[in-house]
């Protein structure tokens, strides 16, 4: 293979599982923008949408109900989780918050633990066929599916926040709570579906990624994880943005990975976090102030 | 003996005695780890408590302690009792070239950050096999020597590591105690206004973070010398989750509460390692604890969020256990200097913007109030998104004055006074204070200039005494660094200190209420300690943002006394109000903006009769 | 008949504060810094807890949140406008309409009545799809006296829109809420600026220290020395 194929081929596998990092990151967004809670459970929604699959097919289920009823699963999930760890707790300081998130995340893990093992689960490919060839890269099919699922998902979003009133008032929730309850947006209720949203783009990508590498009950610390690079990269704010930086860090990863050593691969996807960390603290000191303008203005 | 001394002195008799107690029955393996995690936890406790942070890279910190240690004296044959120090030298500077950029940034990444740092070192580790022997580890560690004498055993590692956590709690309640505690608990009820008085909260939560990670470091280098064996899997990032369990079992906000939470947590876990593999296939079984720890740290957040310490602490009678998101017990002290008089404190003391180290009294007037121009804003411009909020306004106060801005609301005079401490950054435009640029400089940068200010609505620190949210505002004229702060060495600072803040009580008429909450006090009395605090931190220019607003005919006159004092005594005083009479009787000159722009500068009477200000404020005329 | 009435008990700033407001009136609320009228309006609309008498149209409405009195019709212009200022102009108006949302006769009435709004305020409509904090501060207040406009009210209640206005600016939404009669819309306008108040309002409370001093209709207000002592110098003992 020529270098330039094996670019190909690393930015190719690059956007299949930036698509991945793309669907968790923006459900993490949507999360925060809303709630200011710092999602550390969101992998794990991902996972339980793979396992409750798998589990489906394996019994029989025709495989687009199976999906179709993970998805469910993760949504109802995601606002549970809402209902009963984050919404009692509104109150308490960010800290408490941050560390329910990561109670309700162990507590998710050893769920999945109990209910499936530490065995692997697999889903059969979305669509049988040859590989494609694109641009100099091998595509397999499910890779295909992934991003153009992905995408869809991803541009059904778009439409939804942009488009309909529902959407806006999740936004405006999100914008500015106050003026949201004014005039008669339940802030509590858009907070809850915020979390049940951001569940069932979690179990979206667990289902579009276990075809092409199998689902275990830990698969989702790292892969929220990664999906986290993205949104700090843009400071946990704009959606399109969000999803734009994931997919770029799919990529980078990959090549990464690729080019310079994979036994370095999650090593280097966290250096590339670090990174952006350090990179976004430089910008705030450059900037020089240490309070938000909206602070200033109380 | 009191009863929390003869309960300290039972359990360090019991931990002294516990060898031999469970000789030939226990290992006592089990509290040596018990011990080396009460070291990650207390400082990891120490920082979620006062810094109000977590971090979870507590292993990674463990690991490289352990793994510093490990290769100098294998690798490089450093001997053993400089390894340990070094170990704990190379974790700090790790945490705080890591969490020093971290900090600046707001919201919570550094629990991202040091999640990510785990792993990477994690995988660093690994995967540098020939440096670090890679998964299988590196074994034939050197071991501690006195002389020719090999120390090893359970027992000397045993005292050694519970020796440190010991000193590791020390060193922790004396810095909550200290100023630097006090600052820090400042932080967390308002970082606004903390950063007004010149605090800089990146700098003591960075230096936080490092402590926390040289006692990671240093565990590392006992248990690596202990074992004379190291390698990665005790430093993955899922210890760190566990430390993290263990402090918030134990009771985040409570040092001992780390203690217990890690004899909790291990005892625990050794009792899982025996029964879960009886239920659970054989292998498995370890990560099942993932489960039962989850649950664990649920049950705790939502039953007892406070931890399990508050309920050991009242089991043993122990007085209400005092949280690290308290501030430091100063009341007892105010007690006593109150009695100890009035004194020449009001007498002594340092001139506006003379930084000696005398921490008594407040702004003197030198015999000679420097001439000149103190402060002088150019072409100042700030805009937020569509709306201009100031616009090309310029105007100069002379050192010793007292000069007003006056305007209806919404004029531009908050965003002024935000702009001049340096809380916001101006688009455009300069502010200089004696010929020295401040807009480009943090607002704790511009406070440490001598620059103070109050707020439209007194923002004291409610949960802090009055004394204390006066020693606050002394905080950057005391001295105490960090390690003396920990050493329990700055109590005669702090002595000194608490004279002068009863000293600046007493010139506002508070000082009778010195040990009350801040939040306590009626409205009139905060502004009151609003404008004691500002004073305390000996500014040289003061700001005060409508302070008359609220108050009573009786505390409007009060405070113009109050304020006539002030700049009597060399402070220059900037004043932005819209009691336009009250202005009027006080001010040497006054400033009037409408809509950001500066519409008229004059001394008071050429102000009121001008017929533009008069319209700005009553309203345009009718058609 | 239209009446808001209410009596309040002690809210940290407010004291014992009584008013009352008819079908169609303008009434001005005017008073210094500080005195309570932002207070006075949170605890209407619900956003701060209060104690006392407050009806709606013959309803209790005490106590309720903002949420369920949009529905009855009664909102609130904030102060500051809170807009949704990462939004587009035309989302914010839209979301004040939420309320009413559902269907396709509903959303075409929407339609209809944001081009209403455009039609009351022109420079909008040219700025349909830019986002609120780009506008300049006139036009964000128009954009927020819009959006409560199409949450349909039948009492409005604007705290300060005045706040930091041009003159030219000031009088065109004088002039706007001076149409609001001819709409049967109520207003309870919470204003510093007392010469555009007394423009507008058909009736005046002056407000200080969280009570109510003074209270009569505008004109005899406006002649009145102790509320121009009020303003340039001090305060109304």
């Amino acid at each position: 293979m020529t270098l330039e194929q094996q670019i190909a081929q690393f930015v190719a596998s690059g956007l299949v599982n930036g698509a991945i990092y793309a669907l968790l990151g923006l459900g993490l967004v949507v999360i925060y923008s809303v709630t200011r809670v710092v999602n550390v459970a969101q992998g794990e929604f991902a996972a339980l949408g793979a396992l409750v699959a798998a589990s489906l097919v394996a019994r029989g289920l025709p495989y687009w109900l199976a999906i179709v009823i993970a998805i469910a699963a993760t949504a109802v999930t995601g606002a549970g989780m809402h209902r009963f760890a984050i919404r009692p707790a509104r109150k308490a300081t960010a800290l408490t918050l941050l560390i329910i998130s990561i109670a309700v995340h162990l507590t998710l893990r050893g769920i999945l633990l109990i209910l499936w093992g530490t065995d692997p689960y697999s889903l059969p490919p979305f669509s049988v066929g040859p590989p494609l060839r694109l641009a100099g890269a091998v595509l397999n099919r499910q890779s295909l599916w992934v991003i153009g699922a992905a995408l869809v998902i991803l541009a059904g979003s778009y439409v939804f926040f942009t488009r309909t009133i529902h959407g806006k008032a999740l936004r405006a929730c999100a914008v500015n709570p106050t003026a949201a309850r004014l005039y008669g947006i339940d802030v509590n209720a858009m907070a809850m579906q915020a979390f049940a949203l951001a569940g069932a783009l979690g179990g979206a990508a667990g289902v579009l990624i276990t075809p092409l590498t199998l689902a275990t009950y830990d698969m989702g610390l790292i892969l929220g994880l990664k999906g986290f690079v993205g949104a700090v990269v843009v400071g946990f704010a704009s959606y399109p943005w969000t999803v734009a930086a994931c997919f770029a860090f799919g990529v980078v990863e990959s090549l990464g990975a690729g080019l310079i050593s994979s036994a370095y691969r999650d090593a280097i996807a966290f250096g590339v976090l670090v990174a952006v960390l350090l990179w976004r603290a430089l910008a705030a000191a450059m900037e020089g102030t240490l309070v938000s303008e909206e602070q200033a203005q109380e | 003996m009191s009863r929390p001394h003869l309960w300290k002195v039972a359990f360090v008799a019991a931990l002294a005695a516990l060898p031999w107690i469970i000789a030939g029955r226990l290992s006592l393996s089990i509290f040596l780890f018990i011990g080396l995690s009460s070291l990650l936890a207390v400082g990891l406790s120490l920082l979620g408590g006062a810094a109000g942070q977590i971090s979870l890279g507590q292993a990674a910190f463990y690991g490289i302690g352990a793994y510093t240690s490990a290769l100098t004296t294998l690798r490089l044959g450093v001997s053993p009792w400089i390894a340990f120090p070094l170990s704990g030298a190379v974790a700090a500077l790790a945490a705080f070239l890591l969490g020093r950029p971290i900090f600046m940034l707001r919201g919570h990444y550094l629990v991202l950050g040091t999640l990510a740092f785990n792993i990477i070192v994690d995988v660093l580790i690994r995967s540098l096999q020939t440096l670090t022997g890679g998964p299988t580890g590196l074994t034939g560690i050197p071991a501690f020597r006195v002389g020719a004498v090999v120390v090893a055993g359970d027992r000397v590692y045993y005292f050694a590591t519970w020796s440190l956590v010991m000193l590791a709690l020390w060193l922790g309640r004396n810095l909550i105690d200290s100023r630097i505690g006090r600052a820090l608990a400042a932080v967390r009820a308002s970082e606004v206004v903390a950063v007004t008085l010149g605090i800089n909260p990146v700098y003591y939560k960075a230096r936080l973070f490092a402590f926390s990670a040289a006692l990671a470091g240093l565990a590392g280098s006992l248990y690596v010398h202990y074992l004379s064996f190291v390698s990665p899997s005790p430093f993955a990032f899922e210890f760190s989750i566990a430390v993290l369990v263990m402090s918030v079992i134990g009771g985040i906000a409570h040092l001992p509460g780390a203690v217990l939470g890690a004899a909790i947590v291990t005892l625990l876990r050794e009792l899982l390692r025996d029964v879960l593999p009886r239920f659970f296939r054989g292998g498995a079984s370890a990560e099942y604890e993932i489960v039962f720890f989850g649950l664990l740290l649920a049950a705790v957040v939502v039953l007892a969020p406070g931890g399990a310490w508050p309920f050991v602490a009242r089991l043993l009678g122990l007085a209400p256990p005092r949280p690290s998101t308290d501030a430091p017990p100063t009341i007892a002290r105010a007690a006593q200097t109150a009695v100890a008089g009035a004194s020449a404190a009001l007498d002594h003391g340092a001139g506006p913007g003379n930084h000696s180290t005398r921490a008594t009294g407040v702004p003197v007037a030198t015999t000679a109030a420097p001439a000149g121009v103190l402060l002088s804003i150019n072409g100042l411009e700030k805009r937020f998104g569509g709306l201009q909020a100031v616009r090309r306004l310029s105007f100069t106060v002379r050192a010793g004055e007292m000069y007003a801005i006056i305007g209806p609301n919404g004029a531009g005079k908050t965003t002024a006074f935000n702009l001049i401490s340096g809380v916001l950054r101006p688009t455009d435009g300069t502010i200089t204070l004696e010929g020295q640029r401040i807009d480009t400089l943090p607002a704790f940068g511009v406070a440490s200039l001598g620059v103070a200010r109050t707020f439209q609505t007194p923002r004291v620190f409610a949960d802090l005494s009055v004394l204390e949210n006066v020693l606050v505002g002394l905080h950057r004229h005391l001295r105490a660094g960090f390690v003396p702060c920990m050493l329990g060495l700055a109590g005669d600072e702090e002595t000194s200190a608490t004279h002068g803040a009863m000293a600046v009580l007493r010139q506002v008429g508070l000082a009778h209420r010195a040990g009350e909450p801040a939040g306590a006090l009626p409205f009139g009395q905060q502004r009151q300690l609003e404008i004691a605090r500002a004073l305390a931190t000996r500014p040289r220019l003061l700001l005060l943002d409508e302070p008359a607003s609220g108050l009573s005919a009786t505390e409007r006159a009060a405070l113009v006394t109050l304020i006539r004092r002030i700049r009597d005594r060399g402070v220059t005083v900037l004043l932005v109000e819209h009691d336009v009479r009250l202005v009027m009787g006080l001010a040497d000159r006054v400033l009037v903006l409408n809509h950001g722009e500066r519409i008229a500068e004059d001394v008071p009477a050429n102000v009121q009769r001008d017929p533009q200000v008069v319209g700005a404020y009553l309203g345009e005329e009718r058609t | 008949m239209q009446e808001l009435q209410a009596s309040y008990g002690p809210v940290e700033a407010l004291r014992g504060t009584s008013l009352a407001v008819g079908a169609g009136e303008v009434v001005a609320i005017i008073g210094a810094n500080g005195a309570g009228k932002t207070t006075l309006l949170h605890a209407l609309i619900g956003l701060l807890p209060s104690r006392g008498v407050v009806t709606f149209d013959g309803r209790t409405i005490a106590g309720l949140p903002p949420e369920d009195l949009v529905d009855a019709g009664l909102v609130l212009v904030p102060e500051r406008r809170q807009l949704f200022d990462a939004m587009r102009v035309r989302d914010n108006l839209q979301l004040g309409a939420y309320h009413r949302r559902g269907g396709r006769i509903a959303s075409q009435q929407i339609e209809a009545d944001i081009e209403d709004i455009y039609q009351l305020f022109p420079v909008l409509r040219d700025r349909d799809q830019v986002a609120a904090r780009t506008l300049s501060g006139g036009m964000q207040q128009m954009l927020a006296i819009g959006r409560g406009l199409m949450a349909q009210p039948r009492l409005l209640l604007m705290d300060e829109p005045l706040l930091g206005l041009a003159p030219l600016v000031i009088r065109e939404i004088l002039r706007v809420i001076g149409e609001f009669r001819a709409r049967n819309l109520s207003v309870l306008l919470v204003e510093q600026n007392a010469r555009a108040a007394f423009e507008v309002a058909s009736r005046t409370y002056v407000m200080e220290g969280g009570r109510i001093v003074l209270e009569g209709p505008s004109r005899a207000l406006a002649a009145s020395p102790r509320v121009a002592a009020a303003y340039l110098g001090g305060h109304v003992e």
